[in-house]
Parts: structure tokens; sequence; C-alpha cells
């Protein structure tokens, strides 16, 4: 709206200064018609020195004469418009999305154009093949009997027949010895979307169609597979008489009966062509193959055992018929089209877009696909109906096909081009589940179309019209630039290759059969979705099925490989109950204990109903997200005894410690989450229930546990710890000797933040401040002993309390204090309050990061998967020995919470996997350099505020930190990220990830198998340093999964006893080291090691340390002189490290 | 063996004790700067610079003591700024009760002590812990003794403020019957907006007819502006080839 307010008032502006009283003939892209403008007034004030010849010029001259002449620059900008100019910008407004938007299409339509030399050798090529289609041998009389391998090669029609016999089967059978009149063609002609301009480059595929002679063909052939047997010994025959470098026999978009040959004609690679073999024009009355005609009428296909021929000769060969029809309708098809689209250089362009957005998810792909072709036929069905026309943009043209797509249930409403009759139309509905039918009234285009598919694309198209009118920068990017691989796309992938070829898997009757003659193979793979479908009931929103066929000699089974993938829906996904009919319906009821077998029981529900229901049983959320698992296999593996290979959750198993046995069911790391959360919640009523001197207003959470995104989240547990290296005092216990053997299991603190009521009566000194905030600590933990027999403990800065076998640690937020430590007086004797590093970091810590822990809860509570899905990024990164230092824990929240707040590319990741590969695609792609991350918490930054932050990052890009995160809670100045991740971390990240995530798609796409520990252990290779660590002496040992050493440790419930110590909190050897030889050594090394119980430090030093130095005092630290120069003194540094960790270190590996 | 010298520093290998097999090279002289420091007394001080970060002045006093009496030892603060390069290795000035104990040390080449007198690594770390365990009774009468110190200190100031001066001057404070304004930097700033916003209200936009030209050419601009920066983001993208689309 305001683009548009903007714009008119720019027209408006054309009339004031317009000062001559002229009228404008101006014709508008928007189809506003003349405008006549005229003002007396100012032609009069006025001297008209600017009557130039040229009507434009003048019009706007006056204005460049107002404006003072500052700069060069600045007056590049402030320079009159021409129309040129003002047309486009008004365009660019009103046709386009915005500015970056149309010059983004320009550039991918630049980088998908296709380049002249190809263009031309393809037509070179052409003109050869016609030559030499004219001087095709003919061969007369060859019958199908004739064609057996033979040792006679005197003759070319011997040799000929030998080729065909050694090189060729043909698949397909057929009633008669057919005689074969092979003559030249009688037509050559190319179709497709690279004849009509639309073919999105670089690469060529063009299509030709060739015309079989009439005295090839006999008028009956459309009958019991003679075209087809036909039709395949013609493509051979082409093929054995046509240069190309390669040639090979693949099907027409993986159709089993529709082979065309595909050629490679030069040596050039990206140039290939599909020729298609087709009936002379008006062979065949196109009505034969309606779908009630049947055209088998012996069983000649072996996959479909149809016992009664009487059934097939009665019952219509709906997708036979559509094969042939194909055929026959194909040069009519594609004239038409290609007039339609003629001289529509938008849409073409717009179909060239969208053939790129359709390939980048693949879903173009395998046997009843939504092809290009499909693609072509909507964007002609709208050109036909007037819904778009010549003068859109691509841009509109792209838009209009999406809201068409998503808004028309295409399997109620059938589409057709012609003036067909509504008998035809109807006839074609009952018998295809969509319809797209051509303008011969003839085919349907859709005919292979899978409709699970085609709700897949719906949904697609909802998600990118969604894109659209998100005002994010990288709906571009995300729309036609970012390749969505099968793996990334659903939660769940079911590979059922392995039983292939696929057993009958359910009764399918005669008559079914019979209408889906010829594709036997795929029908049983359709009654496997059926019963997936029926099991998975509502849990799913799309099953996609990817059937992938191949043409080889050898092997007749066509189908190579079959993957399923499945979006589930979260919101039904994980019931424990499927409900079945209710027990008086008999019949009903008996189907669903049948279908359900032994998990079925007859149940009685809350409102009085009974039903027949299956029962999960599950105690975690974990256990729930395995009934979709459960319910597979049961499918799949009882019931139709199939092997099959399932990617779904094997990831989370990293996320569960089995080291630790918890008092309490724990799978993922949810439950531990919620018991914090839980006990925090009441402690937090006893706490602001206490009288004290200040009420407290608010106690917010400050770690991960509380948006669950902690890995391991502290386990409530009994904490009777009895040692002799400890002992007690006051309630604590303490290290009791300075030999001791073994350090205590880690304790977390769940970390909180107090904020109290308003008061004035803060002393106005900054140590006094601090020491009445220590005095308030004392009162709690005094009151808390008093009234709840609550045990805790406190120091200068913060409360600990322990509270059903957990660990809360408090700490205050006085805003006073802040503003204290700010405050500073100036020269004249104003006082300022100066931002220092310590009350930035007190702001974000305990103001801001509060805020953050909450909106993530938030996200938590409408995206289930998203705090275990972060835990498992997390877990990914810090066994890749990238630590807190390097990347925070917080940094990790807000990444993955961009990807569940703006990320429309994807449906909603429903399990921890999905949405940890989705992160790894996002990580790996994400442009930091260009753009910063916004996460929008609830959309409260409005759409001009972050317009604005994000022009201030593109003018300070090159001097503030390199991952800038935008948030509502810190005025957009990304306080998390200003010291980590350095460039350095983040590139390694995105390699990381990049490698990572190919190994995971090649699993699921290529059957690769492979140990996914892997993922989870790091790489040691590169590293200068190596520091192994005493394990007895790391706290969070029991943490790391890879090592297998340690003893399960199991923990006892909690129990209430009247003396109470508090356990070790926070107490890690390993993080103490880590932060002294971070603080003292990270000018000349870094380091690297994994937080989870990782039992090495790896360390590299950092080039510039390595540098030799001339001798300055600057430059001594760490080094030693050799020959008058100073070299980093490597020998010394180790020892240190020895001398620094001493007793944990257990010994340092040098690597070359 | 007389050691090397460079920039009138001498080169001292530093051993931290018996078991190390490695050394650090401290660089030390003699402290003279023009301007002199009262702590830093000229004749007996010595500058010792490159001193590993673990080491405190306990280990230093010990260490120079075989030289004769240390009076001080004075670590010279770190340089901070430097964020990403910063590292842990000191400077300090090791000040001895008489000058030939510095003659003394400057003519040494190899340091060291048989055993380190600090705790490092687990055993710091543990200590540390069961330092920070506090007895409430101590942290309260830490806190009682500050407080009353601070209140004492309160009461002083109160009575300075008084309201008529010698002279026959009243200081203005925030209270009273007529109370100024504060002095700080935020309220000047809210004072300047308001006589901004005052001001601009004021003025007329729409009233000369340059003035809607003005605003109109500004929303060209406006536009062209958006298109530049547009037009610079891809040029990145296109340079980081970004495009392709597969």
């Amino acid at each position: 709206m305001v683009l548009i307010d903007k714009l008119t008032e720019m027209d408006s502006w054309d009339e004031d200064s317009d000062e001559n009283d002229l009228s404008i003939e101006e014709p508008d892209t928007t189809g506003k018609s003349i405008v006549k403008l005229s003002t007396p007034k100012q032609s009069k004030r006025k001297n008209s020195d600017s009557n130039n010849t040229k009507l434009k010029k003048v019009k706007y001259e006056s204005i460049s004469q107002d404006i003072p002449k500052k700069n060069k620059n600045k007056d590049d900008m402030y320079k009159p418009p021409t129309v040129e100019e003002l047309n486009n910008l008004k365009e660019t407004e009103n046709l386009y999305n915005n500015n970056l938007f149309r010059l983004q299409i320009a550039e991918l339509v630049k980088e998908i154009s296709i380049k002249s030399k190809r263009r031309k050798s393809l037509n070179s090529w052409l003109r050869t093949v016609n030559e030499e289609l004219e001087n095709l041998p003919e061969f007369k009389e060859l019958s199908l009997s004739d064609i057996k391998p033979s040792k006679k090669k005197s003759s070319k029609r011997d040799i000929f027949i030998n080729n065909i016999a050694s090189k060729y089967s043909c698949n397909i059978k057929t009633d008669q010895n057919l005689v074969l009149k092979f003559s030249k063609p009688t037509n050559i002609q190319s179709f497709g979307l690279k004849e009509c301009n639309s073919y999105p480059g670089p690469n060529i595929e063009a299509s030709i169609n060739i015309k079989m002679p009439k005295l090839y063909l006999n008028v009956k052939d459309f009958l019991n597979n003679r075209y087809l047997v036909k039709r395949f010994y013609y493509l051979i025959y082409l093929a054995e008489h046509i240069t190309g470098v390669r040639k090979q026999l693949c099907y027409h978009e993986n159709n089993i009966l529709l082979p065309v040959l595909e050629m490679q004609p030069t040596k050039d690679e990206k140039l290939k062509v599909k020729i298609y073999v087709t009936p002379p024009e008006g062979y065949f009355k196109p009505s034969r193959f309606l779908p009630n005609m049947n055209n088998v009428r012996i069983n000649l296909f072996d996959k479909s055992r149809i016992e009664d021929i009487t059934v097939l000769k009665n019952t219509p060969t709906i997708l036979y018929n559509s094969a042939i029809a194909h055929d026959v309708t194909l040069s009519t098809y594609s004239e038409f089209v290609k007039t339609v689209l003629h001289e529509h250089y938008n849409v073409q362009e717009g179909i060239k877009l969208l053939c790129v957005w359709l390939k980048q998810r693949e879903l173009n792909i395998g046997y009843g696909a939504f092809t290009e072709n499909l693609v072509l036929y909507i964007i002609i069905y709208l050109l036909v109906k007037k819904k778009l026309n010549k003068l859109m943009s691509s841009y509109q043209v792209v838009r209009n096909f999406w809201s068409f797509v998503s808004s028309t249930d295409l399997s109620k409403n059938p589409l057709s081009l012609g003036n067909c009759d509504k008998q035809t139309l109807e006839l074609f509905k009952q018998s295809f589940s969509i319809v797209f039918l051509d303008c011969t009234g003839s085919f349907n285009a859709a005919a292979f179309l899978n409709e699970d598919i085609m709700k897949k694309v719906s949904a697609e198209c909802e998600m990118a019209l969604k894109h659209l009118d998100n005002p994010r920068t990288d709906s571009f990017h995300s729309l036609f630039l970012t390749k969505l691989s099968f793996n990334l796309q659903y939660d769940v992938i079911i590979n059922i290759t392995e039983s292939l070829p696929l057993k009958e898997c359910l009764i399918i009757d005669d008559s079914d059969r019979a209408k889906y003659v010829g594709y036997g193979t795929l029908q049983n793979i359709g009654s496997l979705i059926k019963v997936i479908k029926r099991g998975l009931n509502k849990r799913i929103l799309h099953i996609v099925p990817r059937i992938e066929v191949q043409l080889s000699e050898e092997n007749t089974y066509p189908i190579k490989k079959v993957l399923l993938g499945i979006n589930l829906n979260s919101e039904t996904a994980f019931n424990f109950i499927e409900k079945g009919p209710s027990l008086s319906d008999h019949s009903e009821a008996e189907k669903f204990r049948q279908f359900w077998g032994y998990l079925f029981s007859d149940r009685r529900f809350r409102d009085g109903s009974a039903h027949v229901a299956v029962y999960f049983k599950t105690n975690t959320i974990r256990a729930k997200r395995n009934i979709i698992k459960q319910i597979l296999q049961f499918l799949l593996t009882e019931k139709l005894q199939l092997k099959f290979r399932l990617y779904y959750n094997e990831l989370e198993d990293f996320l569960i410690n089995k080291k630790i046995k918890a008092p309490y069911p724990v799978g993922t790391n949810e439950e531990g989450c919620l018991k914090v959360i839980n006990l925090s919640d009441e402690l937090g009523q006893k706490i602001r229930g206490l009288q004290m001197s200040l009420s407290i207003t608010g106690i917010l959470g400050l770690s991960d546990t509380f948006c669950y995104c902690n890995v391991y989240p502290p386990i409530a547990r009994d904490n009777d710890y009895k040692s002799k290296n400890c002992k007690v005092q006051e309630n604590s216990i303490i290290f009791n000797t300075e030999n001791v053997d073994e350090i205590p299991q880690y304790v977390q603190a769940n970390q909180l933040v107090l904020y109290l009521e308003h008061s004035s009566k803060w002393p106005n000194n900054l140590e006094g401040v601090r020491h009445i905030k220590t005095t308030f600590l004392l009162e709690i933990s005094k009151k808390l002993s008093e009234i709840y027999n609550i045990k805790s403990r406190v120091t200068k800065n913060h409360l600990d309390v322990f509270y059903e076998g957990l660990i809360f640690r408090y700490i205050l937020y006085v805003p006073k204090e802040v503003a204290l430590m700010k405050k500073a007086t100036s020269d004249s004797g104003v006082v300022k309050y100066v931002e220092s590093q310590n009350t930035l970091n007190i702001e974000r810590d305990l103001n801001i990061l509060p805020k953050i822990i909450g909106a993530l809860k938030g996200l938590q509570l409408q995206f289930p998967s998203f705090g275990s899905g972060t835990a498992l990024i997390k877990k990914w990164l810090r066994c890749q020995l990238i630590d807190e230092f390097h990347i925070s824990d917080i940094t990790i929240n807000l990444l993955n919470a961009s990807l569940f707040l703006h990320n429309s590319t994807y449906s909603e990741s429903c399990t921890p996997q999905i949405s940890f590969l989705r992160f790894l695609k996002f990580i790996s792609e994400f442009q930091w350099e260009l753009q910063p991350l916004v996460v929008n918490f609830n959309d409260e930054l409005s759409k001009e505020d972050l317009a604005d932050l994000e022009s201030k990052f593109q003018q300070h890009s090159d001097t503030i930190q390199p991952l800038y995160i935008i948030t509502p809670y810190d005025q957009g100045a990304s306080l998390f990220t200003k010291e980590s991740p350095t460039r350095e971390i983040l590139i390694r990240i995105r390699q990381l990830a990049n490698i990572t995530l190919n190994l995971m798609s090649e699993s699921v796409i290529e059957q690769k198998f492979f140990d996914l520990t892997g993922f989870f252990s790091p790489n040691m290779d590169g590293y200068n340093l190596i520091i192994h660590l005493n394990p007895q002496f790391n706290s969070r040992r029991h943490e790391n999964t890879s090592d297998l050493n340690e003893q399960q440790v199991i923990l006892e419930k909690y129990v209430k006893r009247d003396i109470e110590n508090i356990p070790f909190v926070e107490f890690s050897p390993v993080d103490e080291y880590l932060k002294e030889l971070r603080n003292n050594y990270r000018g000349i090394a870094t380091f690297f090691h994994n937080i989870y119980g990782g039992n090495c430090i790896g360390v590299l030093w950092n080039p510039p340390a390595l540098e030799t130095k001339e001798f300055k005092v600057n430059y001594v630290n760490g080094r030693k002189l050799v020959d008058d120069k100073l070299v980093l003194n490597i020998e010394a540094i180790t020892e240190d490290l020895y001398i620094l960790g001493k007793d944990l270190v257990k010994w340092i590996e040098r690597t070359k | 063996m007389t050691g090397k010298n460079i920039n009138n520093f001498k080169v001292v290998k530093f051993k931290y004790s018996k078991e190390s097999s490695s050394s650090h090279n401290l660089f030390i002289k003699e402290h003279s700067l023009r301007v002199q420091e009262d702590d830093k007394p000229p004749g007996r001080t010595l500058f010792v610079i490159n001193i590993p970060p673990y080491i405190t002045e306990v280990y230093l006093k010990k260490l120079f003591l075989q030289f004769g009496n240390v009076t001080s030892v004075i670590f010279q603060e770190p340089n901070t700024e430097d964020h990403k390069n910063y590292n842990g290795f000191k400077k300090c000035y090791v000040v001895f009760a008489s000058r030939s104990s510095l003659l003394k040390s400057l003519k040494i080449t190899c340091l060291g002590l048989e055993e380190s007198p600090i705790k490092t690594g687990l055993q710091k770390w543990m200590q540390e812990y069961n330092d920070s365990v506090v007895k409430p009774e101590i942290l309260q009468a830490e806190i009682n003794s500050f407080m009353k110190k601070y209140d004492k200190l309160e009461e002083s100031k109160a009575k300075n403020q008084e309201e008529v001066d010698k002279e026959g001057w009243t200081v203005v404070t925030k209270k009273g019957r007529n109370p100024g304004l504060a002095r700080k930097e935020s309220v000047e700033i809210k004072l300047n907006e308001k006589t901004k916003i005052s001001s601009k209200k004021k003025e007329l936009k729409n009233f000369y007819t340059f003035q809607i030209r003005e605003s109109k050419m500004k929303n060209i601009v406006q536009l062209r502006k958006n298109y530049e920066e547009a037009k610079k983001k891809v040029a990145l993208m296109r340079a980081s080839r970004k495009f392709k689309p597969y």
C-alpha cells in the first residue's frame, strides 16, 4: 500500500511540474490511458526559457535547478528521471515484488539462458538428421518372428536384423506376428519446452516428434499392444540409423509403455535430444482412446494375473488408452501450445522460473510425478482462460500459477483446454482422479499423475505464495536457488527398493487389474501406499512416492527404486491411541480388527462410547515419536513381510545418555527439561511467597534447560554423595584432601534471575548496592531454611538452592547497579551514562537473555521438535569440538529458532532429526556475509524496523561481527554474537555441515550404509597438539557417547532427608582448565574441546603467533630469542599446558 | 657463559621447577624512566618481561630472594584492548631493598625454583571451590562493616550540603520547593529534542510549491536509493556465484 501511495504521489507531481501548458500522452504499463495535465499558474510564474523541443526533458528541468549541486554523487541521485526510468520504477513496484526480486529474476534468467553456441550446434545436427532420415534404407516384409540372431551378414537387411536381435529386446508382447515395413518417416517436427522458448538451461533437452509412415501401420493396431510393439521397433530402426555420440532407450516421464530414444548428438554433454515416434495425424480416431474403451483383449502382461478373460474384455483399459492417446494427440497438442505461447515472452520466462522451482523440489522425478509438461499445461490453461496475459511480468505469471494451483482443488475440478462437452469431461472425471484434458478432448495430460504428488505440489504452491508475501529478502533464494533434496523434504522416508520386485500385497480384483493393464507393477506399489495410508491415517499430511523406472534389456522388471516420503501432521502424528469405528458398527469394526491384527483392543472412552482402538503404551516423548516407526514396522514387516529401510529417528539415539540411568523415564531431553521447569515453578512460588523487604516481581529462567534446548538437562536425584575425598562444611560438601582419586559427577545449576519491585532506597554507591544485594540473598536463604527447611547457600553474586534433588541458582538483577556502573561525570559536570563491556554483558545476561529464553520456550510449545532438534544440533557441533567459546548455546538456539519462525521453505519439521538436517542445509548455505539473520519473535519488529536494521547492517557490514542476529529484544544490536562466532569458525561449521549433509543424503538416496556415530565423534587430524586428559578428573565423562569404557551410573530417586548437604555445583576441572588456557593463550593458540565428556583438547597455533619477529617489547610474549629474532617458544608453552592442567592432563601429543 | 643481550635486555632462561625440561626466556633490565614513580625507585628496580601467565607475586618474591631482600613486586596492568590477540604473559617490576641485589640479579643467566610455591591445576580449582563456600555469618559480617562505613560517609556528606554557604550562595538541589534540573546528559538531550520538535511544528511544510516538489523528488530519490541498494546486493550475490540453480 505504501508503495502505491508513493506512485500516486508521483503521478500528481507530474501535473505540478509540468509548467508548459501541454498535454502528455504516456501509455502506462499498468493500463492507465492518457494523462492530460495542465497548470497555468506555474507557467505564468516561471519564465518559459525551457520550451525545448523535447517534451519530456522540459518537464523535469525546473527541478534540477531547484536542487543545489553539492557533489557529483548526490547530483546523480537528484537528476531528473527519464520516462523509462520512471516507468521502470513504477513497473517494479506494480509488477514485481520489489527491486531485489526483479533483479534476482533477471540474474537467474541470465544464468539459465541457453548459449547460442549450443543452440547452433543443435540446429546443425537437426539438419543432418533430416538428411539422414531422407536417405533411410527401407526394409520391407520383415516379420516379428524373423528377428533373431543369425550368422548371415550378407545384406544390409541381415545386419540390421542381427543388430536388433542382439542389442534390444522388446518386453512388450503382442498377439500377432506383425509385419514391419520399415521406410522413411512422413514428418519430423520439434516440439516441447525448448521449442516454446521455455526450457530452463543451461543444458538443452530438445524433443523431436517423428511420424511413422502410414504404410508401417495398420488400422487395427491400437489393439493388443500391436501399436506399442511397432512403435518400439521403429524407434530401434531410427536408433540404428541416426548418428549421435550416445544413444539409449529410456521412458518418457518414467512411463513404462512409452519408450523414447534419448540421444546425445555431439560431444557436448549438455545437449540432449529425445526422439518420440508417433502415428501420422488422423490415422487413429482419437475417440478410440476415451476412458470407456477397451483395447486389450488378451492377457499379454504376465505381471497382471487376470483370471477371468471376459472381465478384461469388458473393462476399459484406461491407462493403456492414455499411453496411446499421448502419441496420437502429441503433434496437435504441441502445435496448439506453440501458437498459444507465441510471442508471450514474459510467460515463457515464467515457465522457466516455474521449472526451476519444480526441479529444486524434485517433484518432477519418477513415475506419476508432476512433470514440466504439466506446468506447461496449467500455464496454457490459464492463458486460454484469460487468467494470464501477454503484458504480465514473469513474476506475475509465476504468482498466478501458484495461486491457481494452491486455491483450486484439482481432484474435484477437471480442467479442459478445448470446448469439450460435459459428458466427456464427466467420463474422464470418473476414471481419473485428476483431469487435465488437452485441446483434442481425448487425452488426459494428468492421466499418470499421482494424486498424492499433486497434493504435495499444491501444498508447495501455497508455501511459495506465503514466501512471496513474506518481506524477508531471501525469499527468492529459498524459492529458486535452494536445492531441496528428497531427504530434506520429508519427516519420514521409507525405502522399499530392497523388496523389489514387489509381491502382491493386497488382493486386487480382476476388474481393477484390467483397468490398469500394462501398469500392474506400479499398481502394486499403489496398493502398498494405500495400506500405509490407512495405517498412519490422520498422522500424515502427505505421502509422496518416488518411483524410478529404468529400461534395461536383461531385467524385465522396470522399477529401479522406490522411496516414499511422508510429511507428518504435527498435531496428530504422535497420538498414542488410534481410534477405530464404534463397536456397534460390526462390519467396520471387524475390518479394523483384521487390519490391525493383534494390536487392536476394544476400549471404552471417557465420553462413554466404545470403540475398537489401537493403544500404544508410551512414557516419553521419544517413545511417542516411535509410534510411527512401530506402525510402519507392523504394517510392512509383520503384515506384508517386506524388507524396508526407514530414515526417521536414528539420530535421536545420540541424545540419549545411556551411561546415566535416571530415576524417572527419560527419553531425549524433553522429560528432563520439563522436570526442571516444573520444580523451578514450584520453588519459584515458594520464594515469591516469602515476606521480603522488597517483593519479588519476577523469576525468569536463564539456562538452556528452560527452553528445552539443553542436551543433557540436570537430573533430579538423590544426592547422598559419600567419598573419602569429601567432607561437609556448613551444609555443603567440599573437598577434603588435596590428593583425590576421582571427581564427583558434574551437577549443573539451573540459573534464574530475580527481579525486584522498584525502590528508590538503593544506595547511591556501587559497592553499597552490591552488598545490599547479597544481604537480600541471605535473607531469602534464611527464610527458605526456616519456613520450608530447604537448604541453600549464598555467595556474593548468587544463591544456590538445593530443591528436590536439583540445584537452582538465583541471580539478582538490580537496574540501579547497571546505572551506577555506567555513570560517569564529564568535565563540565554533566552526568553521562556510558555503556561498557561489563554493563552490556550484565544487561544482556540478566535482562535480555531471559526474554529470549521465554520466547524460545513459547516456540517449543508451538513446535514440539524445536528443543530436541536444537539439542541435536548442539550435540553435533560440540562433538566436532566446537564449544561454547566458539559459538555460544544461545546463538545456536537463535539460529534454529529462525528456521522454525521464518523459513517456510519446508513444511513444519516434526522430528528432531529432520529439524537437524534442515539446519545443516541452512547453515551450509546461509550467507552471513551478505545479510543479517532475523529472529522476529511474535513479529514484534515491524516491517519498517526490519528494513531499517537491515540497511544499517548493509552499511556497516565490514566492521561488525560476522554473524549478525536481529531479535526484538536487543534493539537490533546482536549482543549475543559480539565475540563469537568468528569468520573462521563459521566457515568451519559450513564445511562440516556440508559434508555431514551430503553423507546423510547419500545414505538415503543411494542406500549407502555407514556408521552414524561418525557424525558424533571428532576428527582429531590437523591439530598441532592434542592434550589428553585423565578421565577420572573429567566430571562430565558420563556424557561422552563415543567412549564405551565408562560404566553406567544409576541415579537414585530423590528422598527428602532431615540433614541435607548441597552437592558439588558446576565443578568441572576441564572447563576451568579451558578457561585458563583461553584467558592466557588465546592470542597464541586456539583450543577445541567437546564439552560433553570429551577427553581430548585440540590445540592449534594461531598463524600470526608463529611468525618470526624482530625484537620488540610488544612481541616478546611467549617467544624466545633465537639468533636475535623472536620465535614462538613451543616447547615452553607446551610445558605451560602441563603446569596449568596439573593432574588433569595425562599427556600431550605432538602431531606433525 | 655471560648470556645474550638484546636492546639493553638481558635474556634469562627460566625454569618453573626442577621437573621442567624446557624453559621460557625472561627478558630483564634495570628499570629506568625519566618520569620517576615512587613505588619504582630508580637504581633498585628490575624490569622483567615475558613472565608466564601462571606466575604469581609470591612466586616471584621467592625467586628473586636469592639476590637479596625484595621490597615489592609490581605487575603492570595488561593491555586488554586488543581482545583477539590477548595473551596472559606479564610484565613486572621487582623492587629490591638494595642496589647490590639488583646488580647481582642482572648477572644471572638462568633462573628457577626447586619447588614451586603456587598451586596449579586440579589442586588450585579444588581450593577455589572450597573457598567459594562461605559461611553466611562471615558474609553478613562483611556486609555490616561495609554498611556502617557507608552510613557514616553518607551522614558526613549530608552535613556538608548546607543550603546556604558562607558567601551567601544557595545550592540548588533536587529537593525543595523549586528543584533545579538534574545535570544529566539524557536530560539535556531531551531538552534539545523538545526545542527541535517545537520549532518543527511551527514550520509550514506544504506551503510553497518548491517544498511540494522537493518532497516528491525525495520520493524518487528514495526509490532510486532502494534500487541502488538492491543492485549492490545482487552484485554481491553474483560475485559469490549464488545464481547457479543446480
